[in-house]
C-alpha cells in the first residue's frame, strides 16, 4: 500500500509542472542570472588592478628621487600586478588622458609634487575610481612624509642619517597576513546560498499538497482517499517521502549545476552540501504540510502564504540585498536565529568557512526542530476527522 | 465600445494583484535608488573604510597606530574570535582587520622588521592594498624616527604630526560640469534605471491574461458573429491595451513626481521619461506574442519571470552595465533593455560616452527597431493562432 501511494505521488508531482518549475527551473535560471551578473563584478569593483597614472616630470628638487620610487613601483619584473602603470608625458597630454579616464590621476613633479584628479562621482562607469584616487593620495602622502622625516632627522641627528636612509630604502612589509580559513571569502557566493535556501523553502508547495490531498474537505482526491479503508498515517508518510525524494532531487540537481557548470566555489564537500539541502527540504515540505492543514482556505491563499513567507524569509537573509543579514543582526538578532532561510544559508556559509563545527550542527538541529514542530501541528490538524453522512 | 468596456472590466479583475506588484516593486526600486544616491563632491575626499581592530598590546604605540587609522577610517573594535572576525569580513561589515599582537611596542623598539602586526584580509582587493599601505607607511615613519635617535614618545608624536602635515591638497579638475547633479536628479536616474523590470512585469502579468481571455476560442467566435466589425473589435482591443499600458506608465511618472519633485520635468527628467515611453510598446508587443499561445495563468507567471528577470539581469538593470562582463554585454546588445539602459546611462552621465542628442536619438531608434520587429513577430504569432483555431 505504501509503495502504491508512493508511486502515484511521484507521478502526480512530476506532472504538476508548476512545482517542478519553481523548485528546479526557476532557481536554475536565477543561478545563471546571478552567475552572469556577478561573474565580473568583483573583478571590476573589488579586485586590485594596476593603477594607471600620468607623470609630468620637470626639473626640480624632487624629480629624481620621486622618479626612482615610481620606477620601483611600476616594475613589472618584481610583481605580477605592479602598483602603478606610468605614462610620462606633458601636462596637456596628461589632461586629455585624465579626461578620457585612461589614467586615474596626474603627478606633477617639480619643486613640489601635486596630484590632480577628476571628481570621484558615484558614477557607475568607474566603480573603483574613488579608492584608486585615495591610494594615489596615500602614496604621495607617504612619499612626502618620508622626505619630511629625513629632513628633520638630518637637522637634529645628522650622524644617524646613513642608518635612517638604508632603513627607508628597504622595501619591507611589516605585517603578517593571517589566513584563518581556506574557504571562499567572496561575498557573491552568499547569493547562491540564499538562492538554494529559497528553492528549499519553495518545496513547501509540494508539502501543502500532502495535507490538501489527505483532507477530505479540501479536495475531491482526498475525499476519495478517505473512504478507502487504510490509515491516514501511512498515506501521509508515503506522500511525504515521495515529495521529499523528488524535491530533493531537484535541489540536488541545482547544486550540481552550480558546482560543475557555473563553477561556484562552495568550498565544501558535495555530500555535506547535499545533507544540508536534504534537511532543508524536510523543513520546506513540513512547513508546506503545516500551511496546507490550516483550515479551509482556498488553495490560492495558501500558496500566497507560502510565497510571501519564502520571499520575506529570503529577503531578510540577503537574497536581494547582500548585507541584509548583518543589518538584521544589528537591529534584532533574534530574527536571524529563527529565520529558516538564514539557518539554511548560514549552514552553507559555515561549511565554506569553518567546516563542520558546532554552529553547523546547531543550524541543522534547529531546522529539524522546526520541521518536527510543523509536522506535529499538521498531523494533529488532519487526524481523526469524521464527516457527517448527508 | 462593447469590447473596450469588457476589456476594462477584465482588467479590473487582476487589479489587486497588479497593485501588489506595483507596491512591492516600486518600494524596491525606491530603496535601490536611495541606496545609489551619492552626490558628487567637488573637493577631494579620501575613501573611508570600516576597519576592524583587535588590540592585544594596549600600549602607547598601539594606541598611536589606532588613533592614526581612526583619523582616516572608521575603527570598529572586535573580539578576538575567529567566527566574529571572519563573519564580519565575509559580509564586508569590515573590509580589513588589524590585529596588534602582544609585544608590538617592544618589537617596534627592538627594530624588528617582520610580523610587527597581523592582518586578516581579503587577498587581492583594493581596500586590503590601501590599508596595508597606510599602516606600513606609518610604522615605517615611526621606525625612521626611532632609528634617528628619537625616543618612542617623540617618534610617535612626530609621526602623527608629519602625517597630518603632509595631507595633500589634491587638485580636482572637472571636465564635464554636466555630471554635477542634484540629489533628486540622481534619484530620478536610478529610479528610471530600475523601472524596466517593474513596468515590463506589470504589463506582461496584467495584459497577457486579458488578451488570452479574448483569444479564447468560443469567446472569439461569439464576438466575431456579432455586428461589431473585425476592424472595430481589433481597434478597441488595441485601445484597451494602450490605455492599460499608459495607466501603468502614468503610475510610475506620478510616483517619481511625488518622490523626486518637479525636477522630474526638467530637461534631463523628460529625456528619461521619453526613454521609458519606449518600454510600453515593447511590453505590449511581448504580451501579444505570449498571449497568442494561450498560456495558463501559471505559465504566464513563469514566462514573465523568465523574460523580465532575465533581460534585467543581462542588460544592466540590476547591475550597472560597466560592471558586467564583455561577453554578457555582447549578448545583451540583442535585447531591447540594453539600449534603454544605455540611454539612461547616457543621460545620467554615468557612461563613458558624453551626452549628445544624436546618441540619444540613436538609442531611441534602436529601441523602435526592436519594437517594430516584435510587432511583426506578434502579427505572425496571431496569424498562427488563428490558423490553429480554425483547424
Amino acid at each position: 500500500m505504501f509503495f502504491h501511494e508512493f508511486k502515484y505521488t511521484i507521478k502526480n508531482i512530476l506532472r504538476t509542472k508548476e512545482e517542478i518549475f519553481w523548485v528546479l527551473l526557476f532557481p536554475l535560471l536565477l543561478s545563471i542570472m546571478f552567475h552572469v551578473a556577478f561573474g565580473n563584478i568583483n573583478n571590476t569593483t573589488e579586485n586590485f588592478h594596476t593603477i594607471p597614472v600620468a607623470v609630468c616630470l620637470e626639473e626640480g628638487a624632487h624629480s629624481e628621487s620621486f622618479q626612482k620610487v615610481l620606477d620601483t613601483l611600476s616594475d613589472e619584473s618584481v610583481e605580477d600586478t605592479p602598483f602603478l602603470a606610468i605614462t610620462y608625458t606633458n601636462l596637456e597630454n596628461a589632461l586629455t588622458l585624465l579626461e578620457t579616464n585612461s589614467v586615474r590621476g596626474i603627478f606633477q613633479v617639480d619643486d613640489e609634487i601635486s596630484l590632480t584628479c577628476t571628481p570621484s562621482t558615484a558614477s557607475s562607469s568607474n566603480a573603483t575610481l574613488a579608492i584608486e584616487q585615495s591610494i594615489l593620495e596615500s602614496f604621495l602622502r607617504e612619499y612626502r612624509t618620508n622626505a619630511k622625516t629625513i629632513t628633520e632627522i638630518a637637522m637634529t641627528n645628522p650622524q644617524k642619517l646613513p642608518e635612517v636612509l638604508s632603513l627607508m630604502e628597504a622595501d619591507d612589509f611589516y605585517g603578517q597576513k593571517l589566513s584563518l580559513t581556506d574557504g571562499n571569502m567572496d561575498t557573491m557566493v552568499q547569493y547562491f546560498y540564499n538562492l538554494l535556501a529559497m528553492a528549499c523553502l519553495y518545496t513547501s508547495f509540494a508539502g501543502a499538497d500532502i495535507s490538501i490531498n489527505n483532507h477530505a474537505n479540501l479536495s475531491t482526491l482526498a475525499a476519495r482517499k478517505c473512504v478507502s479503508p487504510r490509515g491516514k498515517l501511512l498515506s501521509v508518510i508515503a506522500h511525504f517521502s515521495a515529495s521529499l525524494l523528488i524535491q530533493f532531487i531537484c535541489i540536488a540537481l541545482n547544486i550540481l549545476f552550480m558546482v560543475y557548470v557555473l563553477k561556484v566555489n562552495f568550498a565544501a564537500p558535495i555530500p555535506l552540501l547535499m545533507l544540508t539541502a536534504f534537511i532543508s527540504c524536510i523543513l520546506g515540505i513540513s512547513f508546506g504540510f503545516f500551511v496546507g492543514s490550516l483550515g479551509r482556505m482556498e488553495q490560492g491563499i495558501k500558496i500566497g502564504i507560502m510565497v510571501a513567507f519564502t520571499m520575506v524569509s529570503s529577503f531578510l537573509s540577503g537574497l536581494m540585498v547582500g548585507n541584509m543579514r548583518s543589518i538584521v543582526e544589528n537591529i534584532c538578532p533574534l530574527i536571524n536565529d529563527i529565520n529558516p532561510a538564514v539557518l539554511i544559508s548560514d549552514s552553507f556559509l559555515t561549511l565554506n568557512i569553518y567546516g563542520v563545527t558546532n554552529r553547523y550542527t546547531h543550524n541543522l538541529f534547529m531546522l529539524l526542530l522546526f520541521s518536527a514542530a510543523f509536522l506535529c501541528i499538521g498531523c494533529i490538524k488532519i487526524r481523526r476527522k469524521t464527516y457527517a453522512s448527508l | 465600445m462593447q469590447v473596450f468596456k469588457a476589456f476594462i472590466k477584465t482588467a479590473f479583475k487582476s487589479f489587486p494583484s497588479i497593485m501588489l506588484y506595483f507596491i512591492i516593486f516600486t518600494s524596491l526600486a525606491l530603496l535601490m535608488a536611495y541606496a545609489y544616491t551619492d552626490t558628487t563632491s567637488s573637493s577631494f575626499k579620501s575613501v573611508e573604510l570600516q576597519i576592524g581592530i583587535v588590540d592585544k598590546d594596549h600600549s602607547a604605540a598601539s594606541a598611536a597606530l589606532s588613533e592614526y587609522l581612526d583619523s582616516m577610517h572608521e575603527l570598529i573594535s572586535l573580539e578576538n574570535q575567529k567566527e566574529v572576525l571572519l563573519d564580519r569580513l565575509f559580509y564586508r561589515d569590515v573590509e580589513y582587520i588589524l590585529v596588534i599582537p602582544e609585544g608590538f611596542e617592544d618589537n617596534l623598539l627592538s627594530g624588528k622588521d617582520t610580523n610587527l602586526f597581523e592582518t586578516v584580509q581579503i587577498p587581492g582587493i583594493y581596500s586590503s592594498a590601501f590599508v596595508d599601505q597606510q599602516i606600513n607607511s606609518y610604522l615605517k615613519t615611526v621606525k625612521l624616527y626611532l632609528s634617528g635617535g628619537y625616543s618612542l614618545e617623540d617618534a610617535l608624536s612626530h609621526s602623527t604630526d608629519t602625517f597630518l602635515d603632509t595631507a595633500n591638497n589634491v587638485q580636482i579638475v572637472n571636465f564635464n560640469e554636466d555630471t554635477q547633479h542634484s540629489a533628486s536628479l540622481v534619484g530620478i536616474f536610478s529610479f528610471y534605471q530600475f523601472i524596466p523590470y517593474v513596468l515590463a512585469s506589470m504589463i506582461l502579468c496584467g495584459l497577457t491574461p486579458i488578451l488570452t481571455t479574448f483569444w479564447q476560442k468560443d469567446l472569439a467566435k461569439r464576438i466575431s458573429c456579432s455586428s461589431t466589425s473585425l476592424i472595430s473589435r481589433n481597434l478597441q482591443l488595441a485601445l484597451g491595451s494602450v490605455t492599460y499600458a499608459f495607466f501603468n506608465w502614468g503610475l510610475f511618472i506620478l510616483t517619481s513626481r511625488i518622490f523626486y519633485g518637479a525636477e522630474v520635468f526638467s530637461e534631463k527628467g523628460l529625456l528619461c521619461i521619453l526613454n521609458s515611453l519606449m518600454l510600453l510598446p515593447l511590453s505590449v508587443a511581448l504580451s501579444l506574442i505570449i498571449s497568442s499561445f494561450s498560456p495558463s495563468w501559471n505559465a504566464t507567471n513563469m514566462i514573465n519571470n523568465i523574460l523580465s528577470l532575465g533581460m534585467s539581469f543581462i542588460c544592466g538593470v540590476f547591475i550597472p552595465q560597466s560592471q558586467l562582463g564583455e561577453n554578457v554585454l555582447a549578448v545583451a546588445k540583442f535585447l531591447p533593455f540594453y539600449w534603454y539602459i544605455k540611454n539612461n546611462d547616457l543621460i545620467s552621465g554615468s557612461s563613458d560616452e558624453l551626452f549628445t542628442y544624436t546618441a540619444y536619438w540613436q538609442n531611441i531608434g534602436v529601441q523602435l527597431l526592436f519594437i517594430g520587429a516584435l510587432f511583426a513577430i506578434a502579427l505572425v504569432a496571431s496569424k498562427m493562432r488563428l490558423a490553429r483555431q480554425e483547424a
